[in-house]
């Protein structure tokens, strides 16, 4: 019983430490500016205010022509991020299961030069891809915006579902081959469901790269209502102030949908996948 | 005649393997139509001195090169690249497996706990980097505060000008940022491992240490290179927390890779030059990826070697 | 044979997948009206937000609809740089600042303004606010606002410690640093800015009042003689020896420079005319009514630099006409006085300035008391401001002298060493 006490206070001491610097954006969201500043900082706010999230929600103030939309901006986020996802781990995963159970050397090639292409920075990429935005007529759309970031997510997920599916026996897939299944539905029903929790993990890192993205997006959209949240997030960096208020408060509200995703992720999807894996 | 063979190795491949094949297909059509062309022109550009401003570009070879490699600033700033991803990463790995192992204790309300360490790293980076950037300030700062209250330091100082605190501060603010990732994908490898093993093991007596090296460790080997190489990877690429930290300074002191590209790029428009860091980038992240590789399946691949060897 | 409950999830999947598909394909691209243009500002900034106030006026003077996209701060360069290198023709009217201008114009990246915008405003202008928007003897973009910086001062701190009135030249800003300094262990001296571009802004302007420049008229570093390698060590020893600035200044931003002045931290601060409603607001300082504004001191000269926004307008557009009307309108007599009055910055056109200063509607400027006297304190700064090198190097150049300042603060390198070595660094860039 005391062991299972300590490993309680040790996971809460994790908890608070991983959470330490999420809890202080939120109660920097209900201070004054001043008391942002103030020294000795103060954790519980004095005077606790909602201003910024007020401020926040009914933006765009339409006597402002220079603020940003950002509850649409975070909408484009979110679908942006949401197809990206979906996409990301089909391909990803689709081609990870490819290359874990044939490995010829010019598959082991072209795995490694996918892996590859991720390691040019994106300020380097970023020009000649634009270019080819701009050649196709797709500039200012979000689809190039998803199709860019497919590109950069899916070798992650790739690589990630990749070990996930080294820890599953091929003994597995074989006695299910031998009853008559097909490799597609060996994939579906057996592989898949039995790497729910790397699916899981696959899944929202792809999500979160794309929600979180920021050059592309700033340089592939040009116009406020089609800019994503990052570049919202940007505005308050001014030139001579840090709209701090503002942006704890924004970012603050920006986690929803990237917590509602992960949520329906794993409360949904994986016991679905599982219960699939049952039944079939 | 050697090519020949090949290609008939190959089609007699595909056509015994059309599944694995599709599976692979849309991924390397992706690559291909989005990805080859910036990176084959990335290749071109760096054996020119383009300048983006004169539009002057002229073939000079491997030129570029060389005068990155022989010039003692980018010397240090490859050192910096290198030391900032060593450290974080073995600091992230530790911190992460340890903490992987202990939330995979208790086996009520896993998701909830998943998604509670999510939740950190769903805020932008940019408000981390000036959120970190606000707590390391030398007067109002969060850091100064814990410092000077328990007596550690008698007067302020300056976290992000310091010449040798300067690197340690973008390291602790980057292993804050990234740990929970580490864990989040360790405790994904660690939920997948099936539990026979283990029952197996506590029948036959193993107390936990035992179970730990001679299951765990060696069943997630595959999840653990995975997060270790991904991260290494990123670490090396890190530009968003030092380029709004400490752009580099004091002093080329935190000056890295992507930080130096950047510059190279949009404040010195030399795109040549930029385009060749780019790819200097690309084989130190081989290199990394090789080493990692050696530590993790080191006689794996001495065997494979040997054995393709003496085909 | 896919059970029912897989089939519904595999539905719902695909369904969802469909949806956001089609989601991003429609209604994302924007078309533009025969007559509607398309303005990049920087975003949240006072001078540019007033004026966008009284937009419609001008849609409705002249029938042209004006979209507004405001780019984070930040991130200005990247945006203009791009959408004018693509010659998209996303936007028809640009901001960009002080030394963006020589690279657009190196680039020819910018239409000729004489073309567009009405000789009239042209010549209402200052003649080297026309300067600085001009390369290579063609005027591509004009001062939309200027921000120059003064000392600020706090006058109940320099009545405790004795000081009868602001320093004029350096020794007695020294001496008032330090006095105001040893009056409490919580006070420094002064506050500047000292992070990458913004320290450099800082570093120039003591170059020049010691009375060197950064490059002579030859395109050679010209900062590593007596005088300039002066002005790095008056503000080395200010954070190393006499310790009147605090530790954290290397990597002071103005954000930081204006928060800690307005909490107290610091008895002066050399800072822009933007700073007086942050004073002045209760919420966030500490020090409204106990300030007063001086020119900055003066050393062998007086001198400051010009910073603030152009506008201009780029390659790629498809209404030049139509953009040269908004800068056209932008630039005029009546919106600059909107603009000085509401916001507080400076505007680069003469008629307009000669309007305020005469005008009795001085005594409206928002709450600041200082309203009467400011206009004409202003005028004096703009007489004493220098320009920075406009050449497309100066990024770069920038980029060196903000590690040397670094590696002289932090005691690396003495100041000499630190600008021989800055200017080896310029000389061979600047010979390639």
């Amino acid at each position: 019983m005391a062991k299972r006490f300590l490993a309680y206070i040790a996971i809460a001491i994790i908890i608070a430490f991983i959470m330490f610097p999420f809890i202080w954006i939120i109660l920097t969201s209900l201070k004054f500016p001043v008391e942002i500043f103030s020294y000795p900082p103060t954790f519980i706010p004095r005077n606790p205010t909602l201003h910024a999230y007020k401020t926040i929600l009914s933006k765009p103030d339409p006597e402002k022509v220079t603020e940003m939309p950002i509850m649409a901006n975070l909408l484009n986020s979110s679908v942006v991020a949401m197809s990206t996802m979906f996409a990301s781990v089909t391909i990803g995963s689709c081609a990870a299961y490819g290359f874990a159970r044939h490995k010829t050397k010019l598959a082991i090639t072209i795995f490694v030069a996918i892996l590859l292409m991720r390691t040019i920075p994106r300020i380097t990429i970023v020009i000649p891809l634009y270019l080819m935005m701009r050649d196709v007529g797709l500039l200012n759309t979000k689809l190039a915006v998803i199709i860019t970031h497919i590109t950069v997510t899916f070798p992650i997920v790739m690589f990630l579902m990749y070990s996930f599916f080294q820890d599953v026996p091929v003994e597995l897939e074989e006695a299910a081959r031998v009853d008559g299944c097909s490799r597609l539905g060996t994939f579906l029903r057996i592989i898949l469901p039995l790497s729910a929790p790397g699916l899981a993990v696959a899944s929202i890192l792809a999500f979160l790269l794309s929600y979180n993205e920021f050059l592309f997006a700033l340089v592939l959209l040009s116009n406020a209502e089609t800019w994503t949240l990052p570049v919202a997030l940007g505005s308050f960096i001014q030139q001579y102030k840090i709209a701090w208020d503002f942006l704890s408060a924004a970012g603050t509200i920006a986690i929803i949908p990237a917590v509602a995703a992960a949520f329906y992720l794993q409360k949904y999807i994986i016991k679905g996948l599982a219960l699939g894996a049952v039944k079939g | 005649m050697w090519m020949k063979e090949r290609l008939r190795d190959f089609t007699e491949d595909f056509r015994r393997n059309i599944f694995f094949y599709a599976m692979i297909t849309p991924a390397i059509a992706v690559i291909i139509i989005l990805y080859l062309y910036p990176v084959l022109k990335t290749i071109q550009v760096s054996l020119y001195n383009f300048n983006l401003l004169s539009g002057r570009s002229e073939y000079i070879a491997f030129a570029n090169y060389i005068n990155k490699f022989t010039s003692p600033k980018f010397q240090t700033v490859l050192f910096n690249s290198f030391y900032f991803t060593v450290v974080s990463v073995a600091i992230e790995t530790v911190l992460g497996l340890s903490c992987a192992l202990l939330l995979n204790y208790e086996l009520r309300g896993q998701w909830l706990m998943r998604i509670v360490i999510m939740i950190p790293i769903m805020v932008a980076p940019v408000i981390v980097a000036y959120e970190w950037k606000l707590m390391y300030n030398d007067q109002v700062g969060i850091i100064t505060y814990i410092f000077e209250s328990t007596g550690i330091i008698k007067e302020k100082i300056s976290w992000l000008s310091h010449p040798r605190l300067a690197m340690w501060s973008c390291i602790i603010a980057d292993v804050w940022y990234t740990t929970p990732f580490v864990i989040l994908i360790l405790l994904g490898g660690l939920q997948s491992l099936p539990r026979d093993p283990y029952e197996a093991a506590v029948i036959d007596g193993a107390n936990a240490l035992q179970r730990f090296t001679l299951i765990t460790l060696p069943l997630l080997k595959p999840v653990l290179m995975a997060a270790i190489l991904l991260k290494a990877m990123d670490a090396f690429k890190m530009f968003d927390l030092i380029y709004i930290l400490t752009y580099g300074g004091p002093s080329l002191k935190t000056e890295v890779v992507n930080v130096h590209t950047y510059k190279t790029v949009f404040r010195h428009f030399r795109f040549g030059e930029g385009a060749a860091i780019s790819i200097i980038t690309l084989f130190s992240l081989i290199f990394i990826a090789i080493v990692i590789m050696f530590i993790f399946k080191g006689n794996d691949i001495i065997q494979k070697i040997k054995g393709s060897l003496h085909l | 044979m896919i059970s029912k409950v897989n089939f519904k999830k595999i539905m719902t999947l695909l369904g969802l997948l469909g949806m956001m598909v089609s989601l991003s394909v429609i209604g994302s691209s924007t078309s533009f009206a025969a007559k509607e243009i398309t303005y990049m500002v920087v975003g949240a900034a006072p001078f540019s937000d007033v004026v966008l106030e009284r937009l419609p006026e001008f849609e409705k003077q002249t029938g042209i609809k004006v979209k507004v996209v405001p780019v984070p701060h930040a991130h200005t360069f990247e945006k203009a740089i791009m959408e004018t290198i693509g010659r998209t023709g996303a936007y028809d009217v640009i901001q960009i600042d002080r030394p963006m201008v020589a690279p657009f114009g190196e680039m020819g990246l910018l239409l000729p303004l004489g073309k567009y915008v009405s000789d009239t405003v042209i010549n209402q202008f200052f003649d080297h606010h026309k300067k600085h928007g001009t390369f290579n003897g063609v005027l591509y973009a004009l001062p939309h606002s200027n921000d120059i910086r003064a000392l600020y001062y706090r006058t109940d701190l320099f009545a405790k410690a004795g000081i009868p009135g602001p320093p004029d030249t350096w020794e007695e800003w020294l001496d008032a640093s330090i006095k105001t300094n040893e009056l409490s262990p919580d006070v420094y001296g002064l506050l500047v800015a000292g992070f990458k571009g913004r320290g450099v802004w800082i570093l120039s302007d003591f170059v020049y009042q010691a009375g060197s420049q950064i490059l002579d008229e030859n395109n050679n570093p010209a900062f590593n003689d007596a005088k300039g390698t002066k002005g790095l060590k008056f503000f080395v020893d200010m954070y190393r020896k006499y310790k009147i600035l605090p530790p954290g200044t290397p990597d002071y931003i103005w954000q930081d420079t204006r928060m800690l002045f307005a909490k107290g931290v610091a008895a002066m601060v050399s800072e822009f005319n933007d700073i007086i409603p942050l004073l002045e607001d209760p919420t966030q300082s500490v020090v409204s009514g106990k300030y007063d504004l001086a020119l900055l001191p003066k050393d062998e000269r007086r001198g400051t630099n010009n910073g603030g926004w152009l506008v201009g307008i780029p390659v790629g557009t498809r209404n030049p006409k139509e953009a040269g009307k908004l800068i056209d309108w932008l630039l005029s007599v009546p919106i600059q006085k909107h603009m000085c009055y509401r916001s507080g910055t400076l505007s680069g056109n003469k008629a307009a300035l000669q309007k305020i200063v005469a005008e009795t509607e001085l005594t409206n400027i928002r709450t600041d008391p200082r309203s009467q006297g400011r206009w004409k304190f202003y005028q004096e700064i703009m007489l004493t401001t220098y320009e920075l090198p406009r050449t497309s190097a100066w990024p770069e150049i920038s980029d060196i002298l903000s590690e040397a300042l670094a590696a002289a603060l932090v005691g690396e390198k003495t100041p000499e060493q630190a600008f021989n070595d800055a200017a080896q660094e310029i000389k061979t860039l600047m010979g390639s």
